[in-house]
């Protein structure tokens, strides 16, 4: 299914399919920002205090900007992202999707010979493969400067410091693989939830065992993912 | 749910708008972790050393402990490890100039220190290799110190020395223990140690004449002073020769007299000694009649 949806990437910007592209990038993306917002400032700032504190005993809580940038870029950043896109987004696009196949709309769809993985599964694969990463690097920024809130206040380092800091040990290889993997959990989770909504069956029961599939085969594949993504780029 | 075309215009409106932010800040993000600064110039020095241990790409370089840039690549090469340090600081080196590698702490990390060299030294020619030492290998040395100290320990006497040593203060201890000698009897005795309390207990009394010198009564202090004044009274007139026993020290007339009145004498002892058997005799002779 993803990769018939991929074959009808480049009409994601046609007049037919713009509308929607755009709808499920503002879905995806600007309606995610509230809660995104808070989880990446405080996971940022979570792990200053968890870090700092423990590097407070032997005077080195200096580092804590290495240590938040990198864990943020490298893995945090696309991960929390992640979590809170499938549990949001991906859930709502296997209830709808779902909803569509048990009211027999899909059915109507090919019907009328309308493909239904291109008008359905396409711009919400495109949205989702699109957005993670930018959500990644938005919640990148949060956590690191969450963590130098903390440093400021907690923990007596300047923001000069805790950014100085920052930049000496992460790379631009960091914030890219992590962008590489907010973008595989996007595909993961647009892939999971149309899947599981279009599997739906016996009316709003089977929904709600769609939605909540997706939910948890999406948290459990981006956990895989995550770590051999992780082992393919550091060796 | 049907939007109006207004409201698919500001959808599509803050789409574009949070895209166009979120690439703008990656650029950012890129440019900061890619170490460049591009609002200042900067300043290349490739430096090379035989080794670097550890030494990463990343890592500071500093100039009079300061932080003027980062060390940019580090390749290696058949001479050596070819390190490009960016600074925003022209470094100018001298003759005498010393890059090294410096650990940054025992857990770990390096930087590169630039001493540029006394401004009394020439500049460094044109194209001259720059080339910088290594760190300093602290598990290395502290082997080779801990094997200095095992060899002066085996092989330099210094183990028989101190197993001697221990003996004698093992020894030192039982007698101690056993009570003997002056301080063992002072450990094990209370007798000593009554006595010793007793002697103190009178001279605190001021009783003897130690006591009496120790007791806020200073007559016998007094008498002392008085008596060695005038001692040296006495000697310093004696070595100014005044007095008889003065002149017969420092006056050699006296001396000389003295030493013809000792050769009258010994003379007329021996002109005694001749004489006394006629003496004798004729008192005999005469005597008997």
């Amino acid at each position: 299914m993803s990769l018939e949806a991929l074959l009808f990437i480049p009409t994601a910007f046609s007049k037919r399919s713009r509308q929607e592209v755009l709808n499920q990038c503002y879905v995806t993306g600007i309606k995610s920002l509230a809660v995104i917002s808070v989880v990446a400032a405080f996971t940022g700032m979570i792990l200053a205090l968890q870090t700092g504190l423990e590097l407070r005993r032997f005077g080195l809580q200096q580092n804590i900007g290495t240590a938040v940038t990198v864990v943020m870029l490298r893995e945090m950043g696309p991960f929390m992202t992640a979590l809170i896109i499938a549990a949001s987004v991906g859930s709502a696009i296997a209830a709808q999707v779902g909803t569509m196949v048990v009211s027999e709309e899909v059915s109507a769809l090919e019907i009328m010979s309308i493909n239904p993985v291109r008008f359905i599964v396409m711009p919400r694969l495109f949205a989702l493969a699109l957005m993670m990463p930018l959500l990644a690097v938005y919640t990148n920024i949060l956590g690191i400067l969450g963590g130098a809130v903390v440093g400021a206040t907690q923990l007596q380092v300047s923001f000069q410091a805790y950014f100085d800091n920052a930049r000496l040990y992460a790379e631009n290889k960091d914030l890219y693989v992590g962008l590489v993997k907010a973008f595989v959990f996007g595909v993961v989770i647009a892939t999971t939830a149309c899947h599981q909504g279009f599997s739906a069956s016996e009316g709003a029961v089977g929904v709600g065992q769609a939605t909540r599939r997706t939910v948890i085969i999406s948290f459990l594949v981006i956990l895989v993912l995550g770590y051999m993504l992780t082992r393919v780029f550091y060796r | 749910m049907k939007r109006t075309r207004v409201q698919q215009l500001s959808v599509e409106v803050v789409v574009g708008f949070f895209v166009m932010m979120i690439l703008l800040a990656l650029g950012t993000f890129t440019i900061i972790l890619s170490q460049d600064n591009l609002f200042s110039t900067q300043h290349n020095l490739t430096v090379v050393f035989d080794q670097v241990t550890g030494l990463i790409k990343g890592d500071k370089v500093y100039v009079k402990g300061v932080d003027v840039g980062r060390v940019k690549s580090l390749q290696v090469q058949r001479d050596g490890v070819h390190a490009l340090l960016t600074m925003d600081y022209p470094v100018e080196l001298r003759e005498d100039y010393r890059i090294s590698v410096v650990p940054s702490s025992v857990l770990g990390g390096k930087f590169v220190e630039i001493r540029e060299g006394s401004d009394d030294r020439p500049p460094l020619p044109e194209g001259t290799t720059v080339r910088g030492q290594g760190p300093a290998d602290f598990i290395a040395e502290l082997t080779e110190g801990v094997k200095a100290v095992r060899e002066s320990l085996e092989g330099g006497g210094v183990l028989g020395n101190l197993e001697e040593t221990m003996a004698n203060l093992k020894e030192l201890t039982q007698r101690l223990r056993d009570g003997e000698g002056t301080i063992g009897k002072l450990l094990t005795e209370d007798a000593l140690y009554t006595n010793l309390l007793a002697v103190s207990a009178r001279l605190e009394q001021g009783q003897g004449t130690l006591g009496k010198l120790l007791s806020p009564d200073d007559t016998l202090y007094q008498d002392l002073s008085a008596t060695v004044a005038a001692l040296k009274e006495t000697a310093e007139t004696v070595n100014r020769g005044e007095g008889t026993l003065g002149k017969l020290i420092k006056d050699d007339g006296v001396y000389k007299q003295v030493d013809g009145l000792m050769g009258e004498i010994r003379a007329a002892v021996d002109d005694l000694r001749e004489t006394t058997p006629v003496v004798s005799f004729s008192s005999i002779f005469f005597g008997a009649f």
